[in-house]
């Protein structure tokens, strides 16, 4: 390969050493050097005789001094060339004296040709640039002596070159004639070498260098009519249009004179097709635009008058139509608009200017440009800095406003759409609102996050440019911090929600209305008091229950800093009751006239551990704005570029999002690690089995970027929002489990539309549940196991204060029991004999065997102490059953055959071992069991196992009790 | 045990049909209607509704509770041994009429000590049975006792089934079976005398008890098996395999003698 390569370029190598004298060129080359003589000695005529003088000649006007820019600028390019052609002249020239030889390479027009070529565009462009600007009238117009003087050795002069007789037009034609006349000779003599060439590079190169040539040609000849035709444009327009409009770099490339089109009826009198601008005259005024945001769209939606052809010309803020009767017209026009428009984009014109009709690429339809909008509209006078496509911001783009709003994001079809961060000025502070979130359509709608300028900070949903659907708002700063985690609707709190006062230590759950607390609500306080009131915005009206920390509970009605005032019932923890009316004067303190029972009942638990908000908030009827969200996600088919604005963004910390913020674009590093909602759908069909389905779902429900793992999270907020901190009472803990419960319906419920979506986009029907189990039954054998974790430390929590007493009471009895010896227990619980390990109890030489403790039947004690480490109900149901089974292989050791342990035996052995457990919160952990285990277990082994331990907790409580009265019996006697 | 099934509804219907051409609808009308509603075409595997029954035994110590319950479960041909907790919790499954009978069998402790916790563990069932030593007299007053205490404690329509166990010994009786029927009569209670030593009465001790537990409601169960929580635990369920082992053969023969009188 690079054999071949290398060989042809050895041998050019070769070639010109072997060749250096080849006489064929040396005739062409003599003839290049006299025409260069010839055109030298030319333009030093016209430097000395035109271009010197007329430097001199410096007007004094505005537009005068302008022009003669130009001119001095012309007089650059024209020595340029000039001292090239001079240079390149002479050193040829000088090799001629000293040797006879020639070659090709002596031929610097080709070898050096890009030089010529860029050397004489330049010249022409600049040259047309004058022309267009009037440049030689104005000249000739000059009143300065020099000028004068000189004009008659001029006059002669000129003569020689024209017979023109107007000075201006003499000047013209002497300033480009010559040489473009000089470039003709150039073709001339390449065309002669080329023939004197042998076949090969040298030729192909030489005949790639005429070619050049002859393009050049044309571009002179295209720059000359363009500025000639231009520059008739500005003679027949009036000064009105002409001081706006000309440039001395805009070239007219149409104009509707020459080749009649009309702009949508009576629109305009005149269409101008600039290089860079598109006008439209009418009357006195005109409208321009620019080419970078001109679409041609020949597909004209409306029906045109029979006869006319035409299209559409689409611009950012209008879309008119051309239209004319000549087919072959529209053609041209509309090729002449592309053409343009392309090299407008390109920033630069062909060369040459023009191919043929119907020739050239189409312009872009996707583009990136600045404007301002102009008309009346939500846009006007905003800036924008972006992509556009079809006249219509489209892809990624910022758009400014005047008054500092600010917006960098999606735009699709000239509207805000997918993801944007905007700035918002506030009206009084020097701060900013800043949202960060979805749109769609040019409105806010979807998941978004606001930080407003005050401190507070909107995370939620949104649609129509307000608050709507779930909603956390937190104001973050020192003073007066609260949180509210809730429904929205129409920009204010509507619906069910939890209102942090972080100052006053108070947490109201409940309905809201436009803003204010109203309906039921529950409040918490730090201090563990809670109440139960019917709010009207936001005072509290009619009696209502307050359950007080010291178990006495208070009906009737009272005031915001809990005083009774009017009729109410007092229930103390002790049994007593007081009914009255309560009054309050400030300083006398608290007065009552009622009756004051002591018939000394204890109260009722029901009323002790009273249930709050069961009936009120159903618990279908809390959080609907989270599931909502996901509802409408799978009903819209789950598609990829949504699933953001319906499920949040997966990076919630603030770091993240202020790092997105100072980037200032939305690049949110999603990229690496996203979870495509397709694959997600093609897994959740591979995995339906129910062990892969398990495994799967716990992957999902971890992620934070899978849908339902975005649930869950949101979930997890809701449950923290009321549950944790002041929300641990236990008056909540029923809300609170039937709340974990129906998460995980729910999440079922979602993870099977998710399947049955999955299956409908592969066309298959998703197939009914064979196993039986109703989707319930699955949500709690499947989910709730998975979920649980998330909201047990607040679930827990509940269940402990729930079960204080109780817990209390159970671990003094246990303290008790622990005092007692392995064998002395056992005694006293009537474990019978034949079943005491007393193997187990191995004895050193100080101790006694009636003394030791904790060694017998330490496998189950130990077993069970297990209990507390596991989340999952299912878990410590399976502990429970490991516990009995170490306590039977125990007692089959003893008694060294099977043995089925009855009732009679078993209670007081696992009596023994729990007391020996001794796990703190037996209670909570034994009901939060029973309200979580599976319902299918009702019945069966696991619920009796979970019976005998909860009658093992019942009893010890209750020896505990009787010692207690025991006690007080001896006291007393 | 493979052969023997022939319960599933496809056998059923192709004899159906075969009645059909044979225009005997009177017959039909009388005979293939009540065998599918037994049949429960929705449950695709063995047709019959499976009704969970939580038993609970109650009497003193020593009395044979659990040696009742151990002979019950034992003395059958259950392949599949459900797991139990010792002889404390134990299963058994069993045919009655259209339904199968899944009894969910809770020892308790019958130590005075522990008599405050039985609440705990009679709550929910369907059925007690209470049970006391014919050659003790204490036993049977504590077996009054437990009567009382389910009467105005226990769940709302608890089957009672009454147990003069140790009747193999009934040369040392304390207790006239007389005065156990007419206590029982008294109080609408089933009871037996029974030995579970020698397997007597066994058998029709928890079929007395299944005879007077109420059908389930067809509307109830229909969808699949959805749990009917109420005050007891009467719980409808789809019967496996497992717990068929053993009823198919009955209830086949059943369906083909039906399937006989047809032709």
């Amino acid at each position: 390969m690079s054999k071949e390569e290398a060989a042809p370029g050895q041998w050019r190598r070769v070639g010109s050493q072997e060749k250096p004298k080849d006489m064929c060129t040396a005739e062409p080359t003599a003839s290049l050097l006299q025409v260069e003589e010839t055109f030298s000695a030319c333009l030093a005529r016209i430097d000395a005789l035109v271009l010197k003088p007329l430097l001199q000649a410096e007007p004094n006007d505005q537009k005068g001094k302008e022009i003669f820019k130009l001119f001095a600028f012309l007089n650059d390019r024209f020595q340029a060339l000039w001292n090239l052609t001079e240079e390149n002249y002479r050193i040829l020239k000088q090799k001629c004296s000293t040797s006879e030889a020639f070659c090709v390479q002596d031929f610097y027009i080709v070898w050096k040709g890009d030089l010529f070529l860029s050397l004489y565009i330049q010249y022409f462009v600049t040259f047309a640039n004058y022309v267009v600007v009037h440049g030689f009238e104005h000249a000739t117009k000059s009143k300065s002596e020099a000028w004068k003087h000189h004009k008659t050795v001029l006059k002669q002069f000129l003569t020689d070159f024209t017979s023109e007789t107007s000075i201006s037009l003499a000047l013209y034609t002497v300033l480009h004639k010559p040489i473009r006349d000089h470039i003709e000779q150039y073709i001339l003599l390449l065309t002669k070498l080329k023939e004197v060439l042998k076949e090969g590079s040298e030729k192909d190169v030489v005949t790639t260098a005429i070619k050049e040539y002859a393009k050049l040609e044309s571009f002179v000849s295209q720059v000359l009519d363009e500025a000639c035709f231009t520059e008739s444009l500005w003679k027949s327009l009036g000064y009105k249009f002409t001081d706006m409009l000309c440039v001395p770099e805009r070239r007219l490339l149409e104009d509707s004179k020459n080749l009649p089109i009309s702009a949508s009826t009576n629109r305009s009198d005149r269409v101008l097709l600039f290089d860079d601008v598109l006008v439209l005259i009418q009357g006195n005024s005109f409208q321009s635009f620019d080419l970078k945001l001109v679409w041609v769209d020949e597909n004209c939606k409306e029906k045109l008058a029979p006869g006319l052809y035409g299209f559409h010309v689409i611009t950012p803020e209008e879309t008119f139509l051309l239209s004319t009767k000549d087919p072959q017209m529209k053609a041209v026009w509309q090729w002449k608009l592309n053409q343009a428009v392309r090299q407008a984009l390109n920033g630069k014109r062909d060369f040459p200017l023009w191919g043929k009709t119907g020739e050239g690429t189409e312009p872009p339809s996707c583009r990136f440009f600045t404007y301002v909008f102009r008309l009346e509209g939500k846009f006007k006078s905003a800036t924008y800095e972006g992509e556009w496509h079809w006249g219509k911001p489209h892809g990624k783009g910022t758009l400014k406003w005047r008054n500092g709003r600010n917006h960098v994001g999606d735009f699709k079809d000239g509207l805000e759409h997918g993801f944007g961060i905007c700035l918002v000025p506030r009206r009084s502070e020097d701060r900013y609102d800043c949202y960060k979130c979805h749109w769609y359509e040019g409105k806010m709608r979807g998941y978004g996050i606001c930080e407003y300028g005050n401190d507070i900070v909107y995370k939620g949903y949104f649609r129509d440019n307000v608050r709507q659907g779930f909603g956390i708002l937190e104001n973050l700063s020192a003073d007066h911090s609260f949180k509210y985690t809730g429904q929205w609707e129409n920009d204010k709190k509507n619906g069910y929600g939890v209102w942090e006062d972080k100052d006053r230590g108070e947490r109201y759950i409940g309905t809201w209305l436009d803003d204010h607390k109203h309906g039921q609500g529950i409040v918490v306080t730090q201090s563990g008091v809670c109440y139960q009131r019917t709010f009207h915005a936001d005072k509290m009206v009619g009696s209502g229950i307050l359950l007080l920390e010291d178990d006495s509970v208070y009906e009737g009605n009272f005031t915001e800093d809990l005083t009774f005032v009017g009729k109410g019932k007092l229930s103390f923890a002790n049994g007593f009751t007081l009914e009255g009316t309560f009054t309050n004067k400030s300083g006398q303190g608290l007065q009552t006239y009622g009756i004051l029972n002591t018939s000394n009942e204890q109260l009722d638990d029901r009323i002790t551990k009273a249930q709050l908000g069961l009936e009120e908030f159903p618990v279908e009827k809390r959080w609907k704005g989270i599931y909502d969200q996901f509802l409408e996600f799978i009903h819209s088919g789950c598609k990829e570029e949504t699933e953001e604005s319906f499920m949040g963004f997966h990076i919630q910390t603030s770091k993240e999002l202020r790092k997105s913020q100072e980037y200032f674009f939305c690049q949110r590093g999603t990229e690496d690690v996203s979870w495509k909602t397709e694959d997600i759908l093609e897994e959740l069909v591979q995995n339906q089995g129910l062990e892969s389905l398990q495994s799967y779902l716990e992957k999902a429900l971890k992620s934070s970027l899978h849908p339902l793992g975005k649930l869950l999270k949101a979930l997890t907020i809701a449950f923290q929002a009321t549950y944790s901190g002041i929300g641990a009472n236990r008056h909540l803990l029923t809300m609170a489990q039937e709340e974990v419960k129906y998460y995980a319906k729910k999440i079922w419920d979602f993870y099977q539309g998710l399947l049955h979506l999955a299956l409908e986009q592969k066309g298959q029907l998703p197939t009914k549940c064979v196993d039986g189990d109703t989707s319930d039954q699955k949500a709690r054998s499947v989910v709730l196991p998975l979920i649980l974790p998330c909201f047990y430390p607040e679930l827990f929590m509940l269940y402990m204060l729930y079960h204080e007493r109780e817990d209390d009471l159970y671990c003094q009895g246990i303290v008790d029991l622990s005092l007692f010896p392995d064998i002395k227990l056992l005694e006293f619980l009537d474990v019978q004999k034949h079943l005491w390990p007393l193997k187990d109890l191995t004895l050193t030489t100080n101790q006694r065997r009636s003394l030791i403790k904790d060694k017998c039947f330490l496998s189950a004690t130990e077993c069970l102490q297990k209990l507390i480490t596991t989340v999952d109900p299912r878990e410590k149901l399976v502990i429970l059953q490991k516990t009995y089974e170490e306590i039977e292989s125990t007692v089959s050791r003893v008694v060294e055959k099977d043995y089925k342990l009855p009732m009679d035996d078993l209670l007081p052995l696992l009596m023994y071992v729990v007391s020996r457990a001794k796990i703190q919160h037996l209670g909570a952990e034994i009901h939060l069991i029973r309200d979580l285990m599976e319902p299918t277990n009702q019945g069966g082994l696991y619920d009796f196992l979970l019976t005998a331990l909860e009658s093992c907790y019942e009893h010890i409580q209750r020896m505990r009790l009787h010692q207690r009265e025991n006690c007080h019996v001896n006291h007393r006697s | 045990m493979k052969g023997m099934k022939q319960t599933n509804p496809g056998t059923t219907e192709s004899k159906l049909e075969t009645v059909h051409v044979t225009s005997m609808d009177s017959l039909i009308k009388i005979i293939m209607l009540p065998l599918q509603t037994a049949l429960k075409i929705d449950n695709p595997r063995t047709g019959l509704a499976k009704h969970k029954l939580k038993v609970c035994l109650l009497g003193d110590t020593g009395v044979g509770k659990s040696s009742i319950v151990c002979r019950f479960v034992q003395d059958h041909f259950d392949h599949n041994i459900s797991p139990t907790i010792g002889a404390s919790f134990m299963t058994k499954t069993v045919p009655c009429g259209n339904e199968l009978h899944k009894f969910l069998i809770w020892d308790t402790a019958g130590q005075e000590r522990f008599h405050s916790l039985a609440p705990m563990y009679y709550r929910g069932s369907a059925a007690a049975v209470i049970v006391y030593d014919i050659t003790k007299q204490d036993s049977f007053h504590t077996l009054k006792k437990w009567v009382k205490e389910l009467k105005e404690h226990g769940p709302e329509n608890i089957v009672m089934a009454i147990a003069g166990n140790k009747c193999d010994l009934s040369d040392i009786r304390e207790v006239p079976l007389k005065d156990a029927k007419e206590y029982a009569e008294s109080i609408g209670a089933i009871v037996v005398e029974t030995s579970a030593k020698n397997a007597v009465n066994i058998e029709e001790l928890f079929q007395g008890i299944s005879r007077q537990i109420p059908p389930l409601d067809p509307h109830e169960n229909g969808n699949n098996g959805a749990i009917k929580l109420g005050k007891q635990t009467s719980q409808t369920e789809l019967a496996t395999d497992a717990d068929l082992d053993g009823v198919d053969i009955v209830l086949s023969n059943q369906l083909s003698e039906l399937a006989l009188s047809c032709m």
